[in-house]
């Protein structure tokens, strides 16, 4: 399955609480999207933010965020280098 | 003089009356040349700011609701008001303020104006405007619209004043820059307008890079470096995104030599004094006032020795030395062993209900061990959370206070101290009210007050106490006069030369702040008379370095004393830089330590004069920054929630000022000082209408008018019956939304309450219904929603169908209960017609839903309405209409920022190709790559079985073999079952024709088997198998087309 990346930054530093209802909103949508999220990294500041799902196509991640509601700049599909 | 630091020049033309009204700026009038004394009032002020500046007649009422919204007698202050400003502007025989029953307009008559003039002025082409004139322009735009003049609880006037001051702001700014265009061969003279545009726009990219260029031209090869350091760092934090290439590092001078301007600049320089060393012999301490000495050696005499003394009010003008008299109490009482409880207020920008008593009283809580009165005081203590169930009432919270106080009297007497009384808040002074006609042993308190003469009748509830506490005999007002002669000559001591003396006291008229300015700035200043206080404050900040001016800026934007921490995080700076700036302006005397590890201005001038000197888009990324610090510390300490809503609305960040305004006023209701709550109420309603419709401004417009109705339960505020009307409308949007929870409810009951309230029993009853349905609706509203979208969500991915028929249906069955229309309801009936094949059912299903998105302001949701339409209309042959859905798609992409949207373009290619124009292959190319580059894959499947039959249709079979297949690819990856059918069908359409001479054959020979089951097939997939099967490869449309 592709790796499709999320990119998202905000005007002010989310909770946790925040982040966690971030997850809870789009849980429900992954499925119906054949979507898996993998793994998030937030910056220091909590001012940036970076998501990992596999999913078949990038669209179907950008669907499951604005079915959750969820804010992102950009989503794109990539290859992990290790 | 420097290059820098000369004035801009001006110009002033003399009218005929000698009037002369300056609206940029501090509002100011000069008659004849000189100022003229405006009232202290700022409402009184604004008023005249606002008529001027309008200059149309202006109905009575208008003007109440702009400026005098509040539990007073708003006509009567709007005439106190008129009388004050008709001798200001009126002649004997010209009257520019006509005001008759219903409305007040201003004549400007002859006089000059400067926003008049300005517009006469720059009214065309700027490029075509003499240079002269547009650097009289530049130095006429010199201040911020009626500075000073901020009533952010005059929400109306404060949006007004806000949106002019962008207005002048933004001409500044492009005035300041054709100026640095049209000097570009003299950049020494450009220098001081690049740098005015730095001030202007901080954050813009192209004034810094001219600034940097500018100084690299003149040789200034250091200060270029620093200020491009500076400025990417600046740019790169606040702006979050790479520099577009207007700030570059500076290059080598063209000219070797400094010039003139350059020399003469560096040997003021080094001439210059060291800063904060004053020339004058300054003695230390107080000065004169022997006689308020004595009352206050009285006064505490009498508290130790059982005397009950009336209180002390020290009144006088800002600057005059009442702080530095109620220091000299402090100092005095704690000398005689009483105990000192003090604490000052801030004006009210914020919304911190008895912010002054929770300051004072801090200590004391935190030292108490009954448990009872710690909880009843806890509303006083940060980060205690209050008993959520508490049934307290205003009057136990103050009957708590006093027991306090009693309960320390009984250790040691008392010296109550409030300073800045001007600024109290209404709870705060019910409570100075409640506690000096309660407390139990009045002979062991003394209450110290002081308070700025003339802006107490600015202050409704300062002038209610101070008056009260007058009449009653409880404090003894003490006017403080300007220092004598001999007070002056003492303050300067006995060295200082009595021609100075003389000159001094001439320019500071007896203020001692004003001496001490002098004092400061050192003979220089006593030789350039005419320069007032704010000058010799402006003066002094200009003299600090950066660091510390950066600090002392960032401290005069906060509301009140601050807590270092709190800056640091604004600043990002490090802990032992910040104390080591904050102690440098602690010894230069303009910071002092406020207790509890917090520190504030020497004096409140100072911060106010710092401040003015901030340009709006400065103001607005400092308070940015200090609401993203407070943002954080407000989710620990809800008492910060005022302070976060004054931040974030100055920087214009309104969705968080809504929020916050809500935290405050819940706040201030828990701690029952309701006008503070209506207060927060109200500036956050002016947020509000910034905010775009939608379902969030729908719930925060509810939460703030609970915020006004559970204050309006107090029976001194009196709510007006258009609150009703917001209210009822404010729950119609609401529910047109779609907002069905508890917030609707809450609605429902503030119309009940409303109405019983107004003796509408049956009114009240019919609301309390419709609340209790609606509380029962909540969660069939919520189910109904969650069965809608994930049957709409299961069509579009063609994943269990007879499930999605299942769900919506259920959804249909709620809804009509409910009387409710749900976007994602009709956007599923037209997601299952579709696959019915009913075109017509589809596309009219899918026009509600998309109005209901638009309606709702769901963007996303318009957008994919669109996207259904334009594909819906593509196989009904409407190859117009698709179009048009294309062009709509485009707009909203653009609308939320998305940019174009590649599958517009490529359906808009598909229906140009289909409606039998010319293929436009190239198009078809860039629409395919962009689809892909966006990773959609069905839509690319979408598209591409849709070439792959126009050529099959053609006789292409290479391209269409080649179509279909990627569309294969793709749909299987994504699991679109009617694509993969579509693709499979059209390739063994193809596999099935004769190849000819040279081309090749498909692999394999395809064909559309394993597809038996019609209901698990949509109609598109049905017809194409049935075709494959049929050996047909020329498409016929779909069953049935929309009208």
């Amino acid at each position: 399955m592709p790796c499709i990346i999320v990119e998202r930054t905000f005007e002010l530093p989310p909770s946790d609480d925040d982040l966690t209802a971030a997850g809870i909103r789009e849980r429900p949508c992954l499925e119906l999207y054949n979507v898996a999220w993998r793994r998030s990294v937030i910056s220091a500041d909590r001012l940036r933010m970076v998501c990992q799902y596999d999913a078949p196509d990038a669209e179907s991640v950008r669907k499951v965020q604005r079915e959750a509601g969820n804010a992102f700049d950009r989503v794109w599909a990539g290859e992990v280098i290790e | 003089m420097s290059v820098e630091t000369r004035r801009l020049p001006t110009r002033s033309r003399k009218p005929v009356s000698g009037l002369d009204i300056r609206l940029l700026g501090e509002i100011r009038i000069l008659r004849d040349g000189a100022p003229v004394a405006l009232p202290a009032s700022k409402r009184t002020r604004a008023l005249l700011g606002f008529l001027i500046a309008t200059a149309t007649s202006q109905s009575r009422q208008t003007l109440c609701d702009l400026l005098w919204e509040g539990p007073d007698d708003p006509r009567a202050a709007l005439r106190w008001s008129l009388t004050k400003l008709r001798p200001l502007v009126n002649e004997d025989h010209f009257e520019r303020l006509n005001a008759d029953r219903e409305h007040i307009a201003f004549t400007p008559g002859d006089a000059l104006i400067d926003v008049r003039r300005l517009g006469a002025m720059l009214g065309g082409d700027f490029q075509a405007v003499a240079l002269s004139a547009l650097e009289e322009a530049a130095a006429m735009l010199h201040g911020e619209f009626l500075d000073g003049l901020d009533l952010p609880s005059c929400y109306r006037f404060h949006h007004w004043c806000v949106a002019e001051r962008e207005r002048w702001g933004a001409l500044r700014r492009r005035v300041l820059n054709v100026v640095v265009d049209k000097l570009s061969d003299e950049p020494d003279r450009a220098l001081p307008y690049a740098r005015a545009m730095v001030s202007a726009d901080p954050l813009s990219e192209a004034a810094h890079g001219r600034l940097v260029a500018l100084l690299a031209l003149l040789g200034r090869r250091k200060d270029a470096q620093d200020h491009f350091e500076y400025a990417r760092a600046l740019l790169q934090r606040e702006m979050g995104a790479p520099l577009v290439g207007e700030l570059r590092p500076p290059t080598a001078p063209r000219r070797a030599q400094p010039n003139e301007s350059s020399k003469a600049q560096a040997s003021v320089a080094a001439s210059r004094a060291p800063a904060l060393e004053p020339s004058i012999a300054m003695a230390t301490g107080l000065f004169g006032r022997g006689a308020e000495q004595d009352a206050v050696r009285a006064a505490l005499a009498g508290l130790i020795g059982d005397g009950a003394p009336p209180g002390l009010l020290f009144v006088g003008e800002p600057g005059i030395g009442k702080s530095r008299l109620m220091d000299f109490v402090a100092q005095e009482g704690a000398r005689s062993g009483v105990r000192i409880v003090s604490a000052r207020c801030f004006e009210a920008e914020a919304v911190r209900p008895y912010g002054c008593w929770a300051d004072a009283l801090r200590a004391a809580i935190a030292a108490q061990s009954d448990p009872k009165m710690r909880r009843d005081l806890a509303f006083f203590a940060p980060l205690t959370d209050a008993p959520r169930d508490d049934d307290g009432s205003r009057t136990r919270l103050f009957a708590a206070v006093t027991s306090l106080l009693t309960s320390i009297c009984t250790t040691s007497p008392i010296v109550l101290m409030i300073d800045d009384l001007q600024w109290i808040d209404e709870g705060s002074a019910s409570l100075l009210h409640y506690v000096l006609r309660t407390v139990v042993a009045p002979s062991r308190l003394l209450f110290v007050g002081s308070a700025r003469t003339d802006e107490i009748d600015d202050n409704p509830w300062c002038k209610r106490v101070v008056g009260a506490l007058a009449e009653s005999g409880a404090v003894k007002r003490v006017a403080l006069a300007p220092l004598g002669d001999d007070d002056v000559a003492q303050f300067f001591g006995p060295d200082a030369d009595a021609r100075e003396i003389a000159e001094a006291l001439r320019q500071a008229g007896g203020n001692p702040l004003f001496l001490t300015e002098l004092a400061r700035a050192g003979r220089l200043a006593l030789a350039m008379p005419g320069r007032n206080l704010d000058a010799l404050i402006d003066a002094r900040i200009a003299r600090l370095d950066d660091a510390a001016r950066e600090l002392i800026v960032y401290a005069s934007a906060t509301v009140r004393d601050f807590k270092p921490e709190l800056l640091g995080a604004a600043m990002d700076l490090p802990e032992a830089r910040l104390l080591e700036r904050i102690d440098r302006l602690e010894r230069g005397g303009l910071l002092k330590p406020s207790g509890e590890g917090r520190f504030d201005f020497a004096h409140d001038l100072i911060r106010q004069t710092t401040y003015r000197g901030l340009s709006q888009p400065r103001r607005r990324l400092i308070h940015r920054q200090i609401a993203r610090a407070l943002d954080a510390a407000t989710r620990e300490d809800p008492a910060l929630a005022g302070e976060l809503a004054f931040h974030a609305g100055a920087a214009g960040e309104h969705a968080l000022a809504v929020r916050a305004s809500i935290a405050a006023g819940e706040y201030c209701l828990r701690l029952f000082a309701n006008t503070a709550a209506a207060d927060a109420a109200d500036r956050g309603l002016g947020h509000l209408q910034q905010l775009p419709p939608g379902l969030e401004r729908a719930r925060a417009h509810i939460g703030l008018l609970k915020v006004k109705v559970f204050a309006a339960a107090s029976p001194g505020i009196r709510a007006k019956p258009r609150f009703f009307d917001e209210i009822q409308k404010a729950v119609q949007t609401a529910e047109l939304m779609g907002l069905r929870d508890n917030d609707a409810t809450l609605g429902w009951h503030m119309i009940s309450w409303w109405r019983q309230r107004r003796n509408d029993s049956s009114g009240a009853r019919q609301a309390i219904l419709l609340a209790e349905e609606r509380s029962r609706q909540g969660d069939e509203f919520a189910r109904c929603q969650q069965l809608a979208s994930t049957g709409r969500c299961l069509l579009e991915v063609e994943f269990d169908i007879a499930r999605a028929r299942g769900f919506l249906g259920e959804a249909e069955r709620i809804a009509a209960g409910l009387t409710q229309n749900f976007v994602e309801l009709d956007w599923g009936r037209g997601l299952i017609a579709r696959w019915d094949g009913d075109l017509m059912a589809a596309q009219a299903a899918m026009r509600r839903a998309l109005a209901l998105a638009r309606l709702r302001e769901d963007r996303w949701r318009e957008m994919e309405c669109l996207v259904w339409m334009a594909k819906i209309a593509i196989e009904g042959g409407q190859f117009d209409e698709a179009g048009a859905s294309c062009d709509e798609i485009d707009t909203v992409a653009a609308r939320i920022g998305d940019g174009p949207a590649p599958v517009a373009d490529a359906l808009r290619a598909i229906a140009h190709t289909l409606s039998g124009a010319d293929e436009r292959p190239q198009e078809l190319k860039r629409t395919l790559a962009a689809l892909r580059a966006l990773d959609d894959k069905a839509q690319l499947a979408y598209v591409l079985n849709h070439i792959a039959a126009y050529r099959l249709e053609r006789g292409h079979r290479e391209s269409a073999l080649a179509a279909a297949t990627e569309a294969l690819g793709v749909a299987e990856a994504v699991k679109r079952a009617t694509e993969i059918v579509v693709a499979k069908s059209l390739l063994a359409c193809l596999s099935s024709l004769p190849v000819d001479k040279g081309e090749a054959a498909p692999a394999s020979a395809m064909r559309a088997d394993g597809f038996d089951d019609d209901a698990s097939l949509s109609a598109r997939a049905r017809v194409w198998r049935d075709r494959s099967r049929a050996g047909s490869a020329i498409p016929t449309p779909v069953p049935t087309a929309p009208s």
